[in-house]
């Protein structure tokens, strides 16, 4: 009997798929735009048999070659894994039904083969266990968004793709460089017997080649000096792809960077300064936010907010603060993938992505407006919404860190959400406005994804506890590591 | 100017960071823990006898199959970005030489022949799918080079392209199937240096060579977007 819960099968169904849609896509083009679909629905299916597994407490493997790791790749799942493949499926199901309707623009076929391959390359990252398997899963996942990210072929696309391209590559390079100078020191990829190893490696031989791969992941992560693709390069793309981009790209970075500071490094020295990173990301992201004129531009920087958000409670250490920056992470996705898709259903109502255009809109096209006000007071952070609890766990960790910083972090966190209270305040208050403007009806089938989006944050909202629970879990079996490494290293001695 | 400085006193921090890092590192200390269990064991567990090749392609195969769907990625981005719909690029070229003309019917068939060989031959020989693959695309751009009309048939590049990238999935799941790891060693070894050994790597290698060889191919017909490129490949 096939073992179903292997997390192999998660990269090789969408990749299996892919080649067959290139074959087959001069002869029955029409079909290809199901093919994210078909292949989000069938990972799910996997996902499903390997939660079962997880959820017990127990970490699921897949080896490939037939041999045991360290030797050979291993694809490992553990809960924080778990919650993150099926975040990135869920929406990858939800964003490639948006996608069949959304897109008209040609060639659709290469565009949903693409999307196949970005929803691949982050169930890839999410659940890998091995070091250069990161970096490979990180270019399929770079080059996809590139490729999409210039889709349209107009000229502020063009641009945005080109600034992605030449950060991401740069990201790319420097994380192979701290790839190879672990190598050096350790002999191996693999993240468990890497972690076994580093015990014995100065301070300094850990410390550089930490800040190499946290750089590297954090250009995709939006972290802040590195982040300035991203405001262009968001609004550039199709409305889909930016929340993909948003919900997921930049999760499965954060994720990334979670897995290799806490299961790889143990904790680097750099951390007190991974703080400070987080704290300006999140300051800077969200008063660019508050000027932009551009409703995607806005959410866009909001973010890189976001990001900073969840970093910040990260890098505080604590098992708590893991748990609550998880579930930001939930929240965010799940809220900002829905702003933006709902955002594609204006711009394309009425040709134009300036907010002030928008005059009206809510009172013609009620549905869509009320979904985006839920998912906006659940960004911010209003009960009873489910970023409300998020907030709350976030900012009671926020005075664990040590002196000064902890508490200034915590009032830039308040503040913070003031300003983005005020700038979706300014959003509604546009929509709901009245105006003699005329604008198409919206069309029913791009309104299901965010619909179904906005009632998992409901349910979230309606289960915070027990949400807030799960997160707690994975962040305790995240910080013991020990039975991470020793479940994927087996029996090695 | 004080930005230059600025810049220069950044780079120098990362280059002092980076020499200090190389001064504490020891070489000639043993740490190929990994490394020697592939040279101890690629013989009698893979048949092949370039060691090399069965790292890339065995032991870390996944890897190997990420590396393929990079550049899979990469042809389909540049189709997307070079897509030109009704208005194809019309650009005059100037017509090549007779020397060029000659020499590029006198050497095609020796190159596509030399890349065969070369991913054929991958895992006895230096060499394998990925160098095989992009000598045959230069073959092809050597067509387009001496003779303006050249245009190859994108859907019969495109069954290649897919076909050779399934090769290799269905090779890996066949290991899922029957030994339950994906990419398990189905096939025999067979004998040393023989032409049939080394397992499933004959049949992946001879898989992404014609994938690799097909896709840079793609990729210049995508460039050289005056020929007719989408007549081909973009229509139902």
């Amino acid at each position: 009997m096939v073992n179903l819960a292997n997390p192999t099968l998660l990269v090789v169904i969408p990749l299996f798929f892919a080649f067959l849609s290139i074959i087959i896509s001069p002869f029955l083009k029409k079909l290809i735009k199901f093919v994210p679909l078909i292949v989000s629905a069938l990972n799910l299916v996997v996902i499903y048999f390997i939660g079962v597994k997880v959820l017990y407490g127990s970490i699921v493997l897949g080896t490939t070659a037939g041999l045991n790791p360290p030797y050979v790749i291993i694809l490992a799942v553990d809960k924080l894994n778990f919650i993150i493949v099926l975040m990135v499926n869920v929406l990858g199901f939800l964003i490639s039904f948006y996608n069949i309707f959304y897109m008209k623009e040609e060639p659709t076929d290469k565009f949903h083969i693409l999307f196949t391959l970005l929803i691949m390359a982050s169930s890839w990252i999410s659940i890998t266990g091995d070091l250069f398997n990161v970096f490979v899963a990180f270019e399929v996942l770079s080059l996809s968004s590139f490729g999409l990210v210039g889709y349209m072929r107009s000229k502020d696309s063009i641009e945005a793709g080109f600034k992605y391209v030449v950060q991401g590559i740069l990201a790319g390079s420097l994380l192979l460089i701290g790839v190879v100078l672990i190598y050096a020191q350790t002999g191996t990829l693999n993240m468990a017997h890497i972690a076994t190893k580093l015990d014995y490696v100065g301070s300094l031989e850990k410390l550089v080649p930490y800040v190499l791969i946290f750089f590297g992941l954090a250009v995709e992560g939006a972290l802040f000096p590195l982040n300035s693709w991203l405001p262009d390069a968001h609004p550039a793309a199709p409305s889909g792809i930016s929340a993909m981009l948003s919900g997921i790209v930049t999760t499965t970075a954060i994720y990334a960077i979670i897995r290799v500071t806490v299961t790889v490094f143990n904790y680097s020295a750099f951390i007190p300064y991974l703080f400070i990173i987080a704290l300006l990301t999140l300051f800077f992201g969200e008063i660019a936010a508050f000027f932009q004129k551009d409703l995607k531009r806005m959410l866009a920087y909001s973010t890189i907010g976001q990001t900073g958000l969840f970093v910040l409670a990260f890098s505080v250490g604590t098992q708590a603060s893991i748990s609550a920056s998880v579930a930001q992470m939930v929240n965010h996705s799940f809220s900002k993938a829905v702003l933006f898709l709902v955002a594609g259903i204006m711009i394309e109502a009425q040709g134009s992505r300036n907010i002030d255009d928008l005059k009206g809109f809510g009172r013609v096209n009620i549905l869509t407006s009320i979904l985006f006000v839920f998912a906006a007071l659940s960004l911010i952070g209003v009960p009873p919404f489910f970023g409300f609890f998020t907030k709350l766990a976030i900012l009671q960790t926020l005075l664990d860190f040590p002196g000064f910083l902890g508490y200034l972090s915590f009032a830039l966190v308040l503040f913070a959400a003031i300003i983005e209270g005020v700038y979706f305040y300014r959003v509604f208050k546009i929509l709901f406005e009245k105006s003699d403007k005329n604008f198409q009806a919206e069309n029913p089938w791009l309104v299901i994804s965010p619909f179904i989006l906005v009632l998992i944050l409901v349910i979230l909202s309606s289960r915070p506890m027990s949400v807030l629970n799960f997160t707690n879990d994975i962040a305790n079996q995240l910080i013991q590591r020990t039975i991470y490494l020793t479940s994927v290293l087996g029996g090695l001695k | 100017m004080i930005r230059k400085i600025v810049y220069g006193v950044f780079i120098l921090i990362i280059i002092a960071a980076i020499a200090i890092f190389m001064s504490n590192y020891k070489f000639g200390v043993d740490k190929m823990d990994v490394g020697k269990y592939y040279l101890d064991n690629t013989v009698p567990q893979t048949g092949a006898a370039n060691v090399v090749t069965s790292v890339t392609l065995f032991y870390r195969g996944f890897d190997t199959l990420g590396e393929v769907t990079v550049l899979f990625t990469a042809a389909l981005g540049v189709a997307v970005l070079y897509f030109m719909g009704e208005n194809k690029r019309k650009q005059k070229l100037q017509e090549s030489n007779f020397v060029t003309k000659i020499g590029t019917r006198v050497v095609f068939p020796f190159i596509l022949l030399t890349g065969a060989y070369i991913f054929m031959h991958g895992h006895l020989t230096p060499g394998g799918g990925f160098q095989g693959g992009a000598l045959i695309a230069t073959g092809f751009l050597l067509l387009y080079l001496a003779y303006e009309e050249t245009s190859i048939d994108r859907k019969k590049f495109y069954l290649v392209e897919g076909l050779g990238g399934l090769t290799y999935v269905i090779i890996g799941l066949l290991g899922f199937f029957m030994k339950g790891s994906f990419l398990a060693n189905v096939l025999p070894n067979g004998t040393l240096f023989d032409l049939l050994s080394g397992g499933i790597m004959l049949p992946i290698y001879i898989g992404v060579g014609l994938k690799v060889g097909s896709e840079l191919s793609n990729i210049i017909d995508d460039l050289m977007c005056e020929v007719k490129c989408e007549e081909a490949g973009g229509e139902e």
